[in-house]
C-alpha cells in the first residue's frame, strides 16, 4: 500500500514538474504580446502626450497585464531614485527573468531598448520603440513555434519520466 | 486653480536637482549668502559659480565660497548630464520645446537654462540641444506685493474697471515678476472687484507651469493657457474663457498686434510687457507704434533695476503723457 501511495507520488510530482515547464511554454508567447501591447502604450505616452519617462512609465504599468505591469513599475521606482532609464531598465529586466515566462531573447530587446529610452526627441524614441517591436514580434513567433514543438512534449516527458522511474524503483 | 506650494526657503527646492557634493555644499553656506543668491552655474570642467545681486562667487572645494578658481568644486560631465537628467525627468522628447527656447522649468518654477551644441532642422531653425556644457540654475522667488506700488494706476478711477497696461523695460527688470503679481491682485480681489483673469504663457514663464501646472500662486480666478503661441491663445482665450484681464508677455509680432487690437476692442484689458529701455525706443517698432497710435494701452509702466529688479521708473497715459515718478 505505501508502495502504491510512493509510487502514486513520484508520478504526480514528475508529471507536474513537467506539466511546469510545459506552462512556461505557453505562457511565453502570451507575455510577448502583453509586453508588445504595454510598448505600444508608451510609444502613445511618448509620441501624443509627451509625459516624462517616469510618469509614462507608471501609466504603462496599470496599463499592463501582471508580470509585465511589475516590470515597468520596477523601471519607474529606479528611475525615482535618481537612475539613468538603462540602469533602471537592467533593474526590470532581473525582475522578470525570475517572474515571468520571458526568456533571454525579448529581454535583450529590452535592454537595448532601455539604453535608448529618453535620452533623444520624439521621432527617434518612437523609431526606437517600432523597432524594439518589430524584433519581439520575430520573437513571438518564434516562442510560437518552441510552444507548439515542446508544449505536449513536456507534459507527457513528465508523466512518462515518473512511470520510468517508477518502473526502476519496484 | 489650486495654490502652488512654495517653500519659504525657494533655493532648498530648486537645488534637489543638482549633484549630492554640490548640494551639500550650498545647503552649508551661511544664511547671507543663500539668501542673494539667484543664480547656479554649471560648466564642465569649470567652476561652480554663484551668481547674485551683490554676490558673485565660486563654491569651495573645501566648502564656503572663494574667489580663487583653483581652490573652486569643478564638474565633469558627467555630473553635467546627471543634473540634466534630474532636469528633464530623462525624457529629453518631453522637453524639446523647452530646449529650443533654451530653458526648462522645473517644479516650483525655478529655471534651468541650457548651452551646448544645437541641432538645426533642414529650415535653419534650432531642432534641439546635444552635448550640453552649461547649466544655469535660476532661482525663482515668490515676491508677492511686487504690483503694489503700480496699483493707483491699474484701474479706471471711476468705474474700478482694469485698465490695459503695458510693461516696458529692459531684460533682467522684473517684468515677469510684475505680470505675475497683477494676475494675483486681480484675481484675488484685493485690488477692488474680483476679476477672471486669463494668462497666455508662450514660454512658460509667468506661471512657470511644469507639465501644464502653475507653480506660482495667480490668484483663485485664473486660468493658465500654458506653451500656446500669443496670438492664437489669446484669440481662443476670449472665445472660450471670456477673461476680464488678459496677460501676455514679451509681445512684438505683427500677429501679436493684431490679436491685442482684436482684445481691446472685445472691451477686454490687455496687460502685456515688452523689451525696450524707454516709450520712445517701444514705439520705434513698427507694429508697436500701430499699438499705441491706436491707444490700445491705457498706460505705459517703466521699469528699471536702479533700487534693484522691479523699481518703477515712470508711468505714462494712453498718449504717452507722463503720470508720476514713483
Amino acid at each position: 500500500m505505501i508502495r502504491f501511495i510512493g509510487a502514486a507520488l513520484v508520478v504526480a510530482a514528475s508529471t507536474g514538474i513537467g506539466f511546469r515547464i510545459a506552462a512556461d511554454y505557453r505562457h511565453r508567447p502570451r507575455q510577448i504580446r502583453s509586453l508588445m501591447h504595454a510598448l505600444r502604450v508608451l510609444r502613445t505616452e511618448i509620441d501624443f502626450t509627451l509625459t516624462p519617462l517616469p510618469l509614462a512609465l507608471v501609466r504603462t504599468a496599470e496599463r499592463a497585464d501582471a508580470p509585465v505591469a511589475h516590470f515597468f513599475t520596477v523601471c519607474a521606482e529606479h528611475l525615482e531614485l535618481g537612475e539613468t532609464p538603462a540602469e533602471a531598465v537592467t533593474a526590470g529586466v532581473a525582475e522578470l527573468r525570475g517572474r515571468s515566462a520571458l526568456r533571454g531573447p525579448e529581454l535583450e530587446v529590452l535592454s537595448a531598448l532601455g539604453g535608448t529610452l529618453g535620452n533623444s526627441d520624439r521621432q527617434s524614441q518612437c523609431q526606437h520603440i517600432d523597432a524594439a517591436l518589430m524584433h519581439l514580434s520575430h520573437v513571438e513567433e518564434e516562442a510560437r513555434e518552441a510552444q507548439r514543438r515542446n508544449e505536449r512534449l513536456w507534459q507527457y516527458l513528465g508523466f512518462l519520466f515518473g512511470l520510468l522511474l517508477v518502473v526502476l524503483l519496484y | 486653480m489650486a495654490s502652488a506650494p512654495m517653500s519659504i526657503r525657494p533655493w532648498s527646492q530648486a537645488i534637489r536637482v543638482l549633484p549630492a557634493d554640490v548640494r551639500q555644499r550650498i545647503e552649508a553656506l551661511p544664511s547671507s549668502i543663500l539668501e542673494q543668491l539667484e543664480e547656479v552655474r554649471l560648466r564642465i570642467g569649470r567652476p561652480v559659480q554663484l551668481y547674485g545681486d551683490r554676490l558673485d562667487a565660486y563654491l569651495a572645494q573645501e566648502g564656503g565660497v572663494t574667489e580663487d578658481a583653483t581652490r573652486a568644486l569643478k564638474l565633469d560631465e558627467r555630473a553635467i548630464h546627471s543634473v540634466l537628467q534630474a532636469v528633464t525627468q530623462a525624457s529629453l522628447y518631453a522637453v524639446e520645446e523647452e530646449l529650443r527656447r533654451g530653458f526648462v522649468t522645473i517644479a516650483g518654477g525655478h529655471r534651468v537654462g541650457v548651452a551646448g551644441r544645437a541641432v538645426l532642422d533642414g529650415h535653419g531653425h534650432v531642432r534641439t540641444l546635444r552635448r550640453v556644457t552649461s547649466l544655469n540654475l535660476r532661482i525663482a522667488r515668490p515676491c508677492e506685493g511686487a504690483a503694489e506700488a503700480i496699483r493707483r494706476f491699474v484701474a479706471d478711477p471711476a468705474s474700478g474697471r482694469p485698465l490695459s497696461l503695458l510693461i516696458v523695460s529692459p531684460p533682467g527688470c522684473g517684468k515677469t515678476t510684475l505680470l505675475r503679481d497683477i494676475a494675483r491682485q486681480w484675481s484675488s480681489g484685493s485690488w477692488g472687484r474680483p476679476v477672471k483673469v486669463g494668462i497666455v504663457d508662450e514660454r512658460s514663464e509667468i506661471s512657470g507651469a511644469v507639465d501644464g501646472i502653475p507653480q506660482f500662486d495667480l490668484g483663485p480666478r485664473t486660468d493658465v493657457l500654458d506653451g500656446c503661441p500669443k496670438a492664437e491663445g489669446m484669440l481662443m482665450m476670449i472665445r472660450s474663457l471670456s477673461p476680464q484681464v488678459l496677460i501676455t508677455d514679451e509681445i512684438g509680432r505683427a500677429e501679436d498686434c493684431e490679436a491685442l487690437l482684436e482684445a481691446t476692442h472685445a472691451g477686454v484689458a490687455v496687460v502685456a510687457s515688452a523689451h525696450a529701455s524707454s516709450l520712445d525706443e517701444w514705439c520705434t517698432r513698427p507694429h508697436m507704434r500701430t499699438l499705441f497710435e491706436h491707444r490700445s494701452f491705457d498706460r505705459y509702466v517703466l521699469l528699471s533695476r536702479r533700487h534693484g529688479p522691479g523699481t518703477v521708473e515712470r508711468v505714462y497715459d494712453a498718449v504717452g503723457r507722463p503720470l508720476a515718478t514713483v
